[in-house]
């Protein structure tokens, strides 16, 4: 009997143990106008279900400051501007999201531009969703002639103003990337040591899945899978600007919303540009905001402005065309060879 | 006599060779349950509704699942092997336009009316997707 109560508790320790293994919290949640999707791996559910809603918390209180174009504080700000008139008591955090933003359009030679809402509300992407329109030369050129830039907002104090009334700021290629950090800091503030967090197609890893590192695929943007994979190891993040995300077709031509800030237009013939950043505090918003650079400078500019921006891993798919640095072909595995074969690898960089 | 009573004596004894060969039995059971009993790769639709699981469906069955969100009704289908967005109430119509999925990790996601399908399997080729 003694044998038989042996077996019993090593057979049932067997399949806790298979229990144990499998320890993923998944969650999905719409919010911010994307998916968030957060997977937190060796927790228990109740903690990592805590822990996800305070990101959740976190996140409608960033929606209510940030959101381009329902009302929220960076609304109330563009009023302001738009009027002329000074806007006060303005948050730390929206502050110092200015002054970081302000210097990544310098670094990008302003193709990283927040200022140019009044282009993208022009393209009808200021509204969940957007009608095709028919663009007017001389009403785009009019708007980028004026030329809008956080340059031209003057911060003093809790004081926000801008010499230029045609400021208006859209986060749009910012805002995702913070709330990246701010989730990622918020869950390892909660002791959290394992966790995958995806913000509209944003990822961070933090610590890995189980003996692996967690794995993201890219998308593919002319197909519904991944073209390929890669190991994000813990504390880089992942972003990707594509003409798949946000679009619509007018006349048989494809209007993304990732807008040139100095043609007016949307960019066109790229497809999708992926950057890989290492870790660092701001890792998130890095890989939010340097995919645009890339995106919208000239093919010829690329390597100057990868340069410039420090981004050392990227990827970016055009028409019959798919291009990398070495390091970043180094951290990628194609999923589809036709893809690999067809479309000829070029290294740059 | 004798001879007799140790054939019983060695029917009734339980030797710690045999609760090896049972252990080991055990063990080997534990292990082919999970190595072998796994779903085929990409054989599951799991549909998420409003951040929650809203079911897991075998592909291979003809299925029409509707949910009424807060835009209006999507219609998700479910034919050999393969799941798509039927019809959905958004304007943009993203999520329709992708067409059929049915390899694992593949996922359609319809933001406005907060569904999503993604096609499950024992062999996820990644965790999460960049788009």
């Amino acid at each position: 009997m003694r044998f038989i109560k042996f077996f019993l508790i090593v057979f049932t320790l067997c399949f806790l143990q298979s229990c144990s293994q499998t320890s993923l919290y998944q969650s999905k949640h719409y919010i911010f106008g994307t998916v968030l999707d957060i997977s937190i791996y060796g927790e228990s559910d109740k903690k990592a279900e805590e822990a996800t809603q305070v990101v959740l918390k976190e996140f409608t209180r960033l929606h209510n400051s940030l959101h381009a174009w329902k009302k929220s504080d960076l609304t109330d700000l563009n009023e302001s501007i738009a009027k002329k008139k000074s806007y006060r008591n303005a948050s730390a955090e929206l502050i110092e999201i200015i002054k970081e933003a302000r210097l990544l359009e310098d670094a990008s030679h302003h193709l990283f531009n927040p200022a140019i809402g009044e282009l993208i509300d022009y393209w009808g992407f200021h509204q969940d969703e957007f009608n095709p329109i028919h663009p007017d030369q001389s009403k785009i050129k009019v708007l980028v002639e004026r030329y809008p830039s956080l340059d031209q907002v003057l911060i003093s104090g809790s004081t926000i103003s801008s010499t230029n009334p045609h400021v208006k700021i859209d986060l749009g290629g910012y805002a995702k990337g913070y709330a990246l950090d701010r989730a990622s800091k918020i869950l390892r503030d909660h002791h959290i040591k394992n966790a995958l967090i995806n913000i509209g197609g944003n990822i961070i890893a933090i610590g890995q899945h189980g003996n692996k590192p967690w794995r993201v695929g890219i998308q593919d943007p002319r197909g519904s899978q991944a073209i390929a994979k890669l190991d994000l190891l813990d504390g880089w993040a992942i972003g990707t600007s594509g003409d798949y995300q946000r679009y619509f077709m007018s006349d048989g031509i494809r209007y993304c919303h990732v807008i040139d800030p100095f043609t007016g237009f949307p960019v066109q013939g790229v497809y999708s540009v992926t950057v890989l950043i290492e870790p660092a505090q701001n890792a998130g918003t890095l890989s939010d905001v340097l995919s645009k650079p890339l995106f919208i400078g000239k093919r010829e500019a690329r390597q100057a402005i990868a340069e410039k921006l420090n981004i050392r891993h990227y990827l970016i798919i055009e028409d019959k065309a798919i291009s990398a640095t070495q390091s970043m072909a180094d951290r990628i595995q194609f999923l589809d060879v036709h893809a690999q074969k067809k479309n000829h690898l070029e290294i740059t960089g | 006599m004798l001879r007799k009573k140790i054939t019983l004596k060695l029917q009734a004894k339980f030797l710690i060779g045999d609760s090896l060969i049972i252990l080991i039995s055990l063990i080997f059971i534990v292990f082919a349950f999970k190595t072998f009993w796994f779903f085929e790769t990409g054989s599951v639709v799991q549909v998420n509704f409003q951040g929650k699981t809203y079911g897991n469906f075998s592909l291979f069955q003809n299925k029409k699942i509707n949910l009424i969100g807060k835009e209006g009704e999507s219609i998700i289908e479910i034919k050999e092997g393969r799941a798509r967005f039927k019809s959905a109430p958004c304007k943009n119509q993203y999520c329709v336009q992708q067409g059929w999925i049915h390899l694992t990790g593949q996922i359609l996601i319809c933001i406005p009316n907060e569904v999503s399908i993604e096609i499950l399997g024992k062999s996820k080729a990644y965790d999460s997707l960049n788009y």
